[in-house]
């Protein structure tokens, strides 16, 4: 009787399978020390008793779903917490990732003292320089002002080893070459860049 | 009524010591001089659903008879709730018992 009462309290409580194994051994002790407390002896008049004392099944199978459903609900109150903490910190972390990527860039260009875009630009603004001047027919002197506002805005900043081994030694070259084609003569190869950090340097030595 | 104070009663059962969820039932009996009747299985969601609470704990032991069962203790924050809900009651009943008797509750203005 009393494993037929256990089987219905179990089969009431199926929506909850760990629970209704602990709700089993819990009533069967219950049930089991109620039949044997009983002054009528442990017989199945016993049983019946306990059991009728116990209650309806049905009545508190819905009472522990109660139970079960706040335990469920706060199991999944705090998953939806995490999964929505797990998001905003995935997204802050993407977003600052995005940022501090950006924000590397310029950092980047300014650790290296942004000689990439200036050289990429007083290459061209040389480049064209020379073009112009060349289709004018203006003598490489008169370049000066327009290479040396390039100059400025490229080379002047760059690291004192540049100076030294390339400013310098390009400027060298371009006056030299400079000189031997006021002679008529190349000796270098025709250096746009190497051209404008000579006439720079010739500028900063002549002012 | 009564079952709006189960946990009350529950906790106060359960204030003598550790017990079992028979144990915590014959100890409500006891103190009551028998004055409540619930069905015995309405004790146990609400064991249950005062361990989720955090206000008692339970763990399994052997008994004599080898069966496997379920002891329930208070906890600090039970012994509290327990304390809290004496003293409502104490004021509730206070102020119930000098309704009915006719006469206005201390410490009033006339």
């Amino acid at each position: 009787m009393i494993s037929d009462y256990l089987d219905s309290l179990v089969g009431a409580l199926s929506f909850d399978r760990p629970l209704s194994g602990r709700v089993r051994q819990e009533v069967e002790d219950h049930l089991r020390e109620a039949v044997a407390a009983d002054p009528a002896g442990d017989g199945p008049e016993a049983e019946r008793r306990a059991i009728a004392n116990f209650g309806d099944p049905r009545v508190i199978a819905a009472e522990f779903a109660m139970v079960s459903l706040a335990k469920q609900t706060r199991r999944v109150g705090a998953a939806i917490i995490l999964v929505i903490a797990g998001v905003r910190i995935f997204r802050l972390r993407a977003a600052g990732l995005w940022i501090s990527g950006l924000l590397r860039i310029p950092r980047l260009l300014q650790s290296s003292g942004l000689w990439i875009p200036r050289l990429l630009g007083t290459a061209s603004l040389s480049l064209r320089g020379l073009r112009i001047a060349k289709q004018l027919g203006i003598p490489c002197l008169l370049q000066t002002p327009g290479l040396c506002a390039a100059k400025r805005l490229g080379t002047a900043p760059l690291p004192r080893w540049f100076g030294l081994w390339i400013s310098e030694p390009a400027a060298l070259f371009s006056v030299l070459r400079f000189r031997f084609r006021r002679s008529g003569r190349w000796l270098f190869r025709r250096s746009p860049f190497g051209e404008l950090v000579a006439w720079g340097r010739v500028r900063d030595r002549a002012c | 009524m009564l079952k709006g104070h189960l946990d009350m009663i529950v906790l106060a059962a359960l204030s003598a010591g550790p017990a079992h969820g028979y144990a915590v039932i014959e100890e409500i009996k006891r103190k009551s001089g028998q004055a409540f009747h619930l069905p015995q299985g309405t004790i146990y969601p609400a064991l249950h659903r005062l361990e989720q609470a955090g206000l008692l704990v339970s763990r399994w032991v052997t008994a004599e008879s080898g069966r496997r069962r379920r002891v329930y203790s208070l906890t600090r924050r039970g012994e509290r709730a327990l304390a809290e809900g004496r003293a409502v009651w104490q004021q509730f009943s206070a102020a119930i018992g000098g309704l009915l008797a006719g006469t206005r509750p201390h410490g009033r203005p006339a």
